[in-house]
């Protein structure tokens, strides 16, 4: 059996969290606004304060990239909601990921957990991904996990925090525990004090403009936009999960991006949840991601191939893109695997206005400054 | 049946493109929503006041119909895909859906000779009348500037034919023009001109008052911005029963002050008429005066509402026609200045100030949560359904399922508040998820008079309305937007003893249609009409049904097997055997219900 095969049922069985879920530690305190339902937590790694201050110093430790120049928060930057302003993330060794970084906003609410991968839903499992990939190289900690744990537990900080964060281990330092942490940590990264959420759950009338009040109406009406069939809920996408919220399919969609004349309609790599399904009709799905501080986290969709908000909405206007040259030249409003809803809409310079405005009024200025969230070391 | 064919035939009453718009709180609704007093003529003018049969004072809230021509009278009652702006349907949701309670009907001097035309434009009157809308004759002498002998002699006749009508009023003279008074006259608001101005409309209220007709006559000042400027030293004609009219421009009454000048001053003396209004964004002039930016456009209707209120100003606003007050005559949803607009552009569906004014008149935001009866009309029955527009936002799209009505769907659930402050929940029928509809069935153990209804949404988050209650609001289901063909069942019981059935309309995915209601000779024929509001009228004799203007028997009413509903039936006279479709009216408790269209098969008595 190969090491990586090895490696990967070890952590697997460590990390014991596929199939069982319930909310974490009674006693947790998530101080959840109104509006927002307990997030679903791995049975095997419950809620703790101590395990969620490990989980921040962690995500911000830049020793946990091969050449000690970048951390998790080298690809999740607070102050763009988590998420880093490019197109495509780079590794620590420069290597560019196929895919645009996702915000790590609200994730403790998302029922899947990269663009593309239907299987991917345990936190946990996921962090590992970016420490231990080859292909790109993004942290780069294959092949070194052994030295970074005793390196680790070798610190000061770390020794005093491991141990807090996992009583009872006999030894704390596992990649299992570091990657628990982290998800921990992750999953207090909630977004619910935009201008919208004064408005909406308390009851503020003056805390959004009159401009996104109307964007607000578009943004949740079908005669219009419509774009709540897939971006609704408070945590405005229809990927969300939470306590009690009964199982159901996480849906992907096609957003007629593209229309090359390739077979599966979308540029190589990127060609959707078709993947891992191999059925043709799920080429170019991928999951909504939340519009939560969206003003924040351009570039846009999965490969960051649209700069800017007021391009997304044009996008979605048109029923689809059209790209009239090179390699990636189509009309995306003809993509056979296009989402049934993507028939474009009428919108005026007003509705433009106003959808811009609300989805602007989503961002959450007080949580890319709280100090909870950023950078202990 | 899938759910979006319950949600078009059951719970789609209203179920066209209402969708209005968004904040929550009811901060800024200082009063209770009130339903526009009906015509209840004869009226009088006491001091500055206008007073109904009863001695209340009466406030013309309304707006002006499109021109009656007796060559055009037919299509402009049609019913089918559209509505015409004179049919009972369309004056109807004047009524209901906008809470108004008058309107003004311009008429052609020119083309009163025509045979029959009177007889035509009482049709009109009548229509409007059943629904309890007074009417604003309002002759206009086209290439006049001044009234002539042909609208005086227009009056002799027309007040002659209206005069024992106890609810209408006679607009004696449209735009009459500054232009064409004399240059010796000198300035039409100086007192020489408002002297000719006074003596050119005596003329024609002597013309109404020589017919018999004692109805007040409304005067329309000059057709200029400055309105009623000069007019303060004009001495009073010698009528007990005049109302003063004024045709205001927002670039003209944007603050306080400026509505003083033009109108306010006026209205502390005598009644005063503010018609066609209009933001008039379709002329590129009048548009550039208009705030770009829709709330503050909004801001600037509201404010010349509010002062109307305020100094007891009566109005009718714009035109109800596509493009003015409405986007269309199918299902008369009110124009919005959401969209934005391009001054001197009209592109579908145009902008205009609908909305605005629906809002005000029903005491509702105008991007919030509003609620209406089975009829349209804002006020709900106990007992009675009810349809909430708005920022539903429940979680999931939901209709109920099985008998009853559940206390939630969709994660929603509706509170209504009475008004004496007790909270009950309403049986839910209904719930859209995002900007849509709640259709849910109102308390019956709620107390009349005004109250509130609430939306409590499973986040925790709450939308409110402000809902009036009553023991009765008629309303006859069909299953398009509580417009065209009624539903209900036909049963015919032959001299043998024989009983036949049929439905009375049916539905597929492009529309609805009447189908004939047998009406043989010598044969009874009831027909059960699917309806709300009903069920708590004193008696069937209370209960008021005219098919086509005639009265027919109420036989029995009261609630249905379905969660807010009633049923009414009611017996068709044999005179009406073969009358076709036509419109078929309620009214209990002096409240119309909406027109809906019924079709009555048989032949014709005496054939």
């Amino acid at each position: 059996m190969p090491a990586r095969v090895l490696l990967a049922a070890a952590l697997a069985a460590a990390l014991a969290v596929n199939g069982t879920v319930r909310a974490g530690a009674p006693d947790y305190a998530w101080g959840l606004p109104r509006g927002f339902p307990t997030p679903r937590v791995p049975a095997a790694n419950p809620m703790s304060p101590a395990k969620v201050r490990l989980g921040r110093y962690l995500f911000y430790d830049k020793r946990m990239s091969v050449n000690g120049t970048e951390a998790c928060a080298s690809c999740h930057r607070q102050e763009l909601a988590f998420t880093d302003g490019r197109a495509f993330a780079l590794g620590a060794t420069g290597q560019q990921h196929p895919r645009s970084v996702m915000s790590l906003v609200n994730v403790a609410y998302a029922g899947v957990l990269t663009w593309s991968d239907p299987n991917l839903r345990s936190l946990e499992e996921q962090a590992l991904i970016p420490m231990l990939s080859e292909h790109p190289v993004e942290l780069g900690l294959r092949g070194r996990v052994n030295p970074f744990l005793s390196q680790l537990a070798a610190d000061p900080v770390y020794r005093a925090l491991f141990p807090k964060a996992f009583p009872g281990a006999r030894n704390p330092f596992s990649l299992a525990n570091l990657a628990k942490a982290l998800a921990a940590f992750e999953r207090t990264i909630v977004s619910a004090r935009s201008p919208y959420d004064r408005y909406y759950f308390g009851g503020d009338s003056s805390a959004i403009s009159d401009s996104a009040q109307r964007g607000q109406a578009l943004f949740f009406g079908d005669q219009v936009a419509g774009c709540f069939h897939c971006h609704g809920g408070f945590n405005f996408s229809d990927a969300t999960v939470f306590e009690g919220d009964g199982k159901r399919a996480i849906e992907f969609h096609n957003t007629a991006l593209y229309n090359m004349s390739v077979a599966f309609r979308y540029p190589w790599p990127n060609v959707g949840i078709y993947q891992h399904t191999g059925r043709l009709a799920d080429a170019g799905k991928f999951k909504t991601p939340s519009l939560r501080n969206v003003a924040l986290t351009a570039p846009y969709m999965h490969d960051g191939s649209v700069a800017r908000l007021e391009e997304v909405l044009d996008h979605y206007a048109a029923g689809g893109r059209t790209i009239s040259s090179g390699p990636f030249a189509g009309r995306g409003h003809d993509n056979p695997y296009r989402d049934a809803r993507m028939t474009g809409f009428t919108l005026t310079t007003q509705n433009r206005t106003d959808l811009l405005a609300f989805l602007r009024s989503l961002t959450d200025t007080e949580l890319i400054r709280d100090p909870r969230f950023s950078n202990p070391w | 049946m899938s759910h979006r064919t319950i949600a078009a035939t059951i719970f789609g009453l209203l179920a066209g493109s209402l969708l209005q718009i968004a904040a929550e709180s009811l901060v800024s609704q200082p009063y209770n929503q009130q339903i526009a007093p009906g015509a209840a003529g004869p009226f009088h003018v006491s001091g500055n006041r206008i007073l109904d049969s009863q001695g209340r004072e009466f406030l013309m809230r309304g707006t002006q119909l499109t021109d009656f021509h007796p060559q055009t009278a037919e299509y402009d009652n049609r019913a089918g895909a559209d509505f015409g702006a004179h049919s009972a349907t369309s004056l109807s949701a004047i009524r209901l859906r906008f809470n108004m309670n008058a309107v003004r009907l311009p008429a052609n001097v020119l083309e009163s000779g025509a045979p029959g035309y009177f007889a035509e434009l009482a049709k009109v009157v009548r229509r409007a009348n059943q629904v309890d809308l007074l009417v604003i004759l309002a002759a206009y002498e086209p290439g006049a500037g001044m009234p002539t002998a042909r609208t005086a002699e227009f009056w002799s006749r027309c007040a002659a034919a209206f005069k024992d009508n106890p609810n209408v009023m006679f607009d004696v003279f449209s735009d009459p023009a500054p232009s064409a008074v004399p240059a010796s006259v000198g300035d039409p608001h100086s007192p020489k001109g408002w002297s000719y101005w006074r003596n050119a409309m005596r003329v024609l209220v002597v013309s109404v008052r020589a017919a018999g007709a004692g109805q007040p006559v409304v005067m329309m000042g000059w057709r200029d911005d400055r309105l009623f400027e000069g007019a303060e030293s004009l001495a009073p004609i010698d009528d007990p029963n005049i109302v003063y009219e004024a045709s205001p421009r927002f670039a003209n009454t944007r603050t306080g002050a400026e509505r003083d000048a033009h109108l306010g001053a006026l209205a502390e003396r005598v009644p005063v008429l503010a018609n066609g209004w209009d933001l008039e964004l379709d002329d590129a002039a009048a548009c550039a005066a208009i705030p770009p930016d829709p709330s503050a456009a909004a801001a600037l209707v509201e404010g010349n509402l509010d002062y109307f209120d305020a100094h007891r100003i009566s109005w009718t606003v714009s035109v109800f026609e596509p493009g003015k007050l409405i986007k269309d005559l199918s299902f008369h949803d009110a124009t919005t200045l959401e969209n934005g607009w391009t001054c001197g552009q009209s592109v579908y569906p145009t902008a205009g100030l609908g909305r605005v004014i629906e809002a005000h008149l029903r005491a509702s935001q105008e991007r919030g949560l509003f609620v209406v009866s089975g009829s349209g009309g804002p006020d709900v029955a106990r007992g009675g359904l009810a349809l909430a527009y708005g920022p539903i936002m429940a979680a999931y799209d939901a209709v109920r399922v099985g008998p009853g009505a559940p206390p939630s769907l969709g994660g929603i659930s509706v509170q209504v508040t009475d008004s004496l402050g007790v909270t009950r929940p309403a049986g839910m029928l209904w719930a859209s998820a995002g900007w849509g509809q709640a259709n849910f069935v109102v308390p019956r153990e709620s107390a009349v008079g005004p109250a509130v209804m609430t939306i409590v949404r499973e986040d925790g988050s709450r939308a409110s309305s402000k809902i009036t209650i009553a023991d009765t609001a008629p309303g006859f289901l069909t299953g398009e937007s509580c417009r065209g063909p009624a539903l209900g069942l036909a049963t015919e019981v032959l001299r043998d003893g024989r009983t036949s059935a049929t439905a009375v309309s049916s539905c597929n995915g492009t529309g609805c249609r009447t189908i004939p209601v047998p009406a043989k000779s010598g044969a009874v024929t009831r027909v059960r009409l699917r309806s709300s509001g009903f069920r708590y009228a004193g008696s069937a004799r209370d209960i008021h049904v005219t098919i086509d203007g005639v009265r027919v028997p109420v036989v029995s009413y009261g609630p249905d097997v379905n969660p807010g509903q009633d049923f009414l039936t009611i017996e068709i006279p044999d005179t009406l055997s073969g009358l076709g479709e036509t419109d078929l009216i309620a009214t209990v408790n002096g409240r119309p219900s909406n027109a809906v269209r019924i079709n009555l098969g048989g032949d014709k008595p005496g054939l």
